[in-house]
Order: C-alpha cells, then structure tokens, then sequence
C-alpha cells in the first residue's frame, strides 16, 4: 500500500465551524481517513508536527502572536497552504474591529462591560497568555497561501473536493455554485 | 431657537422644489450651518418629494457636504503629491498641533475642521489648502498656524489673504493671492485678440460653424481627443425638441490648473464657444458645470455671464453655473450630467452617448473649457490660422499646466509637436527622472526620452505635466496616484472600487520593500483586470500608473524584489503589531 497522505489542520482566529463543516463530509470521513492520515489537528489533539504535511488546512485570521508563530510553523511544515473560509481569507467577523483602536476594544471588553469583577482595572495580560495585534490580518499577508475557499463556512462538499482534488488529482473542476462567500 | 425646518423649506421653495436642483439646494443648507445632518435630510427630502435615502446617499457622495459638524472653518488640505512634495506633511503636523486634532476631526471649541481632499488646481501654488471654500497658497507651517491665530480672532479671511499678495506683477485680481502663472503665451490661445475679425460668428449659420471647427482638426481637450466639429454634428442630427451645451469645468486631474486660469482670463471667450456650440446644434441653454474647488471663481464668473447674456453677440443663449461638491468622477461626462440632475455622480453606461441622450435625456454637447475658447478663436479666425500651428494629424495648439520640481511652474502654451526635451528646458526641470504626462490617468514617462512628442499620437494629454527630480522617491509618487484612485472611485463596479485597493495595496509592498517575484505578474494581471472590466474611464484607466510604469522603469519593480528573501514567508514586524497591546496593559489606568 502506497505511503497516506498528510493532512495538518488548526483554528487560529475563527470559530471552528470550518473544522464542523469539515466533518460534515460525515461518512466520507471513514474513506478519507483510509488514505489520509491526519497530523498536527484539533480533531486528533496533536500539538506538534510529527511529520511534513501534504495539506495544511487553516481556519481562522490572525489576530495574537501566537497565530503568526503557528501559521509559520504550518508554512514550514506543509507542501500546500490553504486559507479556509472567510475569517481565514480576509479576517472574517473578529476583523470588524480592524475599525477601532485596540485599546478602545480592550477597555470596552475588559474594563467597562458590567461583568468586570468590582469595577476592575486590569487588562489581562501575562507572559503566557498571547498578545494581541493592532488588527486581524488575512493569512495571505503573513505567509504565501497557495489555495483559497470562500465561505463561511465553506460547505463540507467543497472542502472535500478541493482536498481529495489536491490530494489526488483527477477530480472534476469544483462548480461555480459550491463556491459560495456567505 | 431658530427654525431650520422654515429656513430649509425657504432653500428649497428658492429652487421651485425641483429636485433636480439638489446639489444647489444642499450648498444652501451648508451655508447656513456647515452640515447637512439626518434630519434636515429627512426635511429636504419631504420638501422635494423624494426619499430621505436619495438625499442622504448624495450628501454621502460628495467630499464637500457632511451630515456631521467639520468646524465654523473648514480647512481641506491638498493631499496631491505636489503638494505633498512641497511641504504639506509639515503644515499638516503643525495644524494637528495647534488644533489639537488628527486629520478627520474638528477642535474641541468647534472652530476648525481639519480634512483632506484630492488636487484643488493649485499645483502651481503648492502646497496650498481651500478654507472656507478659498484657495490658501504656498503654506508652511508657520504660515498656517497664523491663518488659525487670524481666524480665531474673528476676522475675514479675505482679508488675510490680502495680505499675502505676492506682488510679482501676474494677476491677483478677485483679491486672491492666486497668480495665473502664464509662462509661455501664444501663438493661438493666448495670442493678441485685438487683430481677430469682428465676429464672424455673428453671421455664420450652423453649417459654416461645424464646417470651420471640423476641418480645422479640433479635438477635445478634456481627455479623450474626439473631434469636437464631429461631436457637434452628431448632435444635431438626432431628432428633438430640445438639446443643450455643458462646458466641463471640472478640471480634477491631479496637476492641470489650466482651465483655472482660462476661466480667470478668459471667460468672455468660453461663453462665446458655448454660444457658439448652441448655434451649432441648435440650443439656446447652457450650463457650465464648475468643480466646486474653483467655487471662488464663481462671483467674478457669474458678473462675465451676465454681461455676456446683456450682450448676447451670438442671439438669445442662457448659461446656467452649476457648482459641483467634490469629486472626480464628476468630469466624466456621463457622471456630470447625473450629478447636474441632482444625483450621485456616477456614469451611466455607454452607449448611449451624452450626444443622444445627455441631460435630462437629451441630446447634449459636452465639451472642455479650452475646447470651447479654441472652438471661439477658431470660427473668429478661421480653420487654417490654427492649422498654422502643430502638426498634420495634430493640428493647432494646446495648454500645458506645469508644475513639480521646475523653475517655474505655470501654464505653457505649446503647438502640438514639441518635444518633452523643449517643454523641460523652458519650464527649468531641476534634474528630471520622471514625468507624469497626462495626470495619474496618464502616462508615465522617463525624463530622458526627451524626444517624444506632444501629439495624438504619442504623448497626447489633459494637460498636466509633473515634474520629479532624480531625488524623489518613484514609489511615493506612485503610491499617491493610486491613492488618488481609491479615494475617487465612485465605488459603482467592483474591479474599480476593489480592484484599485489591490492595486495599491501591491504597490506598497513594492514601496516598503516586501514585494516578491510573485507579485510583478499579479500587478498585471489585476491591471488587467481593472482596465476590462471597469465601467469608464476611471477604472480603465487608473492601471496606467502602474503599466506605464513599469514600461518606463523596468529597473524600478526588479530592484525592489529582494531575491534572498523567501517566497513562502512574507515580512511581517509581530513587535510592531504588538506594541500598542504592550503599551496599554502597561499603563496603570
Ligand atoms: C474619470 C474622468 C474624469 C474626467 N475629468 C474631466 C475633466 O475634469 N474635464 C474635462 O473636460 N473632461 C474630463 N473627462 C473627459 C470627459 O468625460 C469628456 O470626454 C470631455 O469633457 C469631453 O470634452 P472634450 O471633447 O472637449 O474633451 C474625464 C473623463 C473621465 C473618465
Ligand atoms: S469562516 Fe465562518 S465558520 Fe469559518 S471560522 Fe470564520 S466565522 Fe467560523
Ligand atoms: S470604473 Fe470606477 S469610477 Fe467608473 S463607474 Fe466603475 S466604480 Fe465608478
């Protein structure tokens, strides 16, 4: 039996419906993973590349440090990059604060909402914990992403097409109406 | 308290509630208060019968109204980058200072509003500002913050300007410090009208009018270079009751101030060449569409309108002024006429042609203000004495507006056939690299190539030239053209209004350093894009910044590519990003 395919998957700043989408390739998931194995992923826990990756498929934009370092990482150890789904590509939903300053975010969400404990004056912040950047940039701007799939999420049958297509070849052009950006 | 709704009700019964005149009736209600906000939108728009969307998308659309507060003073700083290369970033620190605001905003005690807006025709006068809807001149910082200290004392600022007469013996009439800058007169436009035979106009019919104008070759100065004798012509063939003349004095090109200084010098001959087209197609209306930039002209052209009606030389012919609000788009024809209809200026689709169907769907003559003064001389003085000048496919004369890194930047009359290399000694280029023939929807042009002509059929031009030294960064100059684009799109079609964005978005990874190999053949392939699938000119021309660049300055997108840096890792500064996230949870709050 020929070598399985790597497949390398993370959520940076995205919600993880791409990765539920992902799933929702539902049986199909059992012949993927007879030719597929799966490395570094929220869906096998792997925390660090055990091998190189044939794909490596991102949820999310990048909007901390330790987005940045990971999507490096998945650059270096993955042969093709692909940007799933709209937070992914352009920044998505978290991107709407790309408008407002940071600190005016952080006071809004730390220091003015009712629930902050006894009229708290503290921004969260510790050596462990990832800091925050200006905005929430689009994969394509830290690292060289090879493929895009719009949508949010990108439904599971074009997420299955262009990954077995990308795999294996052969498969047939994905139709204009699988290709969605809402 | 006052009644704005009685007083917004007064504005628009003064325009018999026609709707068409809304672009008037929204001055109005500036003049007043400064703003437009939602409720007298709501207002308005009750008073004319349209919705309150319709009014609200049009304030939105034009640079100078606002639905909020801008200040009791407006300063508009010119962000072109002649003004920028003469000092603008330094006058702009020292009003965000004084003020205390960033650009955008208005002080805290009301009196000023600090924005920007594209060239206001003063390339000639860089870097300069309109305040309050005049022309300031040749700012420096110091010179700024005096005007704030005069302002803030409750004086006129016409009378401030007074003071900065620069008394260098060129016209400061209007009481302006604002000097036309005539390098090079004659030997047509500008030429000793004293000789010109009485009128001929007078007597000509229609047939001899557009029989003189086309064999003399005229063609359009505003861009697109059609035969105005042509145009003429097929205008009058289509059947209707009605038809019009629009002179487009929109003049928005980033560097051509020329029809600034015809309408200053000349605005007798313009209405004649209106009048002239009127007799030509049969149309006893004309408007003269006036970007509103040049709104400080208005008064000594509304005096030259009336004496020319009181005199009517050519028969009965009404001119109108209207005043545009900002914005570009709105010297392209199509979006002129939506805009004098009292729309968003947004151009319509092509065909039909304004010819057929122009304002208010009939048939209408569009044409430049040097177009209509040559048109003028031409039928005063007959088609060869302007075939005495330029070339056999190029005939005649046109006007240059110079400005940039030169000795003397102003207007320069040439004959179409003159060299690049003749028009850079004449004006003093101080060590020229690159020329910007034509504005940012031009060409771009290597300084060098000193024996390229003008004409139609090599360098052909609106008539703005910008001069760069060898010292300038190209990319700078570059980025601020796209800029231009983002900022003037009319944001109708999306490879325009998207597409422009990535255009300079790929230009600045070019300027800072963070290009790679990938990108020079995407910088085609969205140029592409841009220039086939846009609506009109805007889009389909605003690529050439790019395209005329890289023809010009191969060496230019090459260098920038740093091949030692990896194709798969893009720069990207995690300590820049993070710096205000450090600095904020570091502060005791
Ligand atoms: C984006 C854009 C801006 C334009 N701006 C002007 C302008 O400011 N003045 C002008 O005369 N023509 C301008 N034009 C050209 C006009 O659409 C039109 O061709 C011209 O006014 C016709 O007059 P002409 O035949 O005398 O040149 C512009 C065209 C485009 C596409
Ligand atoms: S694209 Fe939609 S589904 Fe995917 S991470 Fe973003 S918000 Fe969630
Ligand atoms: S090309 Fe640009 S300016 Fe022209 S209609 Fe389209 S969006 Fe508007």
């Amino acid at each position: 039996m020929t070598q399985k395919k790597v497949i390398a998957t993370t959520s940076l700043a995205g919600c993880f419906g791409c990765h539920m989408s992902l799933l929702d390739i539902d049986l199909r998931l059992l012949d993927l993973v007879e030719v597929v194995a799966f490395d570094r992923s929220p869906l096998t826990d792997i925390k660090t590349f055990t091998r190189r990756a044939d794909i490596g498929l991102i949820e999310g934009g990048v909007c901390n440090d330790e987005n940045v370092h990971v999507l490096r990482l998945f650059r270096e150890h993955c042969d093709i990059l692909v940007s799933m789904g709209a937070c992914a590509i352009m920044g998505g939903l978290p991107a709407l604060r790309n408008e407002i300053p940071l600190s005016e975010c952080l006071e809004e969400a730390y220091l003015r909402v009712p629930t902050s404990a006894g009229g708290s004056r503290i921004i969260p912040h510790h050596p462990d914990l990832p800091k925050i950047l200006d905005r929430v940039y689009p994969c394509h701007e830290i690292v060289k992403i090879d493929y895009f799939l719009p949508g949010c999420p990108p439904s599971a049958e074009l997420i299955w097409r262009a990954v077995t297509g990308l795999l294996f070849g052969g498969a047939d052009p994905i139709p204009r109406e699988l290709i969605r950006y809402d | 308290m006052h009644d704005r709704r009685g007083e917004l009700k007064a504005i628009v019964q003064k325009f018999a509630a026609d709707r068409r005149r809304l672009i008037d009736i929204l001055w109005a209600a500036h003049e007043h208060r400064g703003f437009v906000s939602t409720d007298d939108a709501a207002a308005i728009a009750q008073e004319l019968g349209i919705s309150t969307g319709h009014v609200a998308e049009v304030v939105s659309f034009y640079h100078f109204f606002h639905d909020r507060p801008v200040g009791r003073h407006t300063i508009y700083l010119d962000t072109s980058i002649i003004a920028e290369h003469a000092g603008q970033g330094a006058v702009r620190e020292a009003l965000c200072r004084e003020l205390g605001v960033k650009v955008g905003e208005v002080s805290a005690d009301g009196l000023f509003g600090l924005l920007e807006t594209s060239c206001i025709g003063m390339s000639d006068h860089a870097p300069a500002a309109l305040v309050d809807g005049l022309p300031v001149p040749f700012l420096t910082p110091e010179r700024a913050v005096a005007m704030v200290a005069w302002l803030r004392a409750g004086r006129p600022l016409k009378d401030w300007l007074a003071g900065l007469a620069r008394g260098d013996g060129q016209n400061t009439a209007l009481g302006l410090p604002i000097s036309n800058h005539l390098r090079n007169v004659g030997p047509f436009l500008f030429g000793p009208e004293e000789n010109d035979p009485p009128v001929v106009a007078q007597t000509a019919t229609a047939d001899e009018i557009i029989d003189t104008v086309t064999r003399s070759g005229l063609r359009g100065r505003g861009g697109a270079g059609f035969s105005t004798g042509k145009k003429w012509d097929l205008c009058r063939k289509i059947p209707a009751a009605t038809r019009y003349v629009v002179c487009n004095a929109d003049e928005g090109e980033p560097g051509t101030f020329k029809d600034r200084v015809l309408l200053t010098e000349t605005a007798d001959l313009l209405f004649e060449g209106m009048a002239l087209a009127g007799k030509a197609i049969g149309a006893t209306e004309g408007f003269l569409y006036l970007r509103a930039e040049y709104r400080y002209l208005l008064e000594h052209l509304e005096t030259r309108r009336r004496e020319f009606e009181a005199r009517a030389p050519l028969g009965p012919f009404s001119i109108r002024i209207q005043l545009g609000a900002g914005a570009y788009i709105c010297g392209e024809e199509s979006a002129l006429l939506e805009s004098m209809e009292g729309k968003r200026g947004e151009p319509r689709i092509k065909p039909p042609f304004p010819v057929e169907s122009g304002y208010l769907g009939c048939p209408t003559v569009v044409n430049n203000v040097e177009t209509l003064i040559l048109a003028a001389l031409i039928v005063r003085r007959g088609s060869d004495a302007f075939r005495r000048w330029g070339t056999e496919r190029s005939p005649g004369v046109r006007l240059l507006s110079v400005s940039g890194d030169v000795e003397f930047p102003g207007i320069y009359e040439i004959p179409w056939g003159t060299s690049l290399g003749e028009v850079l000694d004449r004006c003093g280029a101080r060590e020229p690299h690159l020329v910007q023939v034509g504005g940012p929807s031009g060409e771009v042009v290597r300084a060098d190539a000193v024996e390229r002509v003008f004409s139609y059929e090599d360098l052909s031009t609106g008539g703005s030239l910008m001069v760069f030294s060898r010292d300038r960064d190209r990319f700078e100059i570059l980025e601020n053209f796209s800029t231009f684009f983002v900022n003037e799109s009319c944001g109708n079609c999306a490879p325009c209004r998207a597409g422009n964005v990535v255009l300079r978005d790929l230009l600045k990874r070019f300027k800072n350093g963070h290009a790679r190999a990938e990108d020079l053949p995407k910088l085609d392939q969205w140029a592409r894009i841009v220039s086939q699938t846009s609506r009109c000119g805007l889009g389909m021309t605003s690529p050439r910044v790019l395209t005329t660049s890289r023809k010009a300055f191969p060496e230019l997108y090459a260098d920038a590519i740093d091949q030692k840096k990896s194709p798969l890792f893009y720069d990207f500064d995690v300590a820049a990003a993070t710096a205000e996230y450090d600095r904020r949870v570091e502060e005791p709050s």
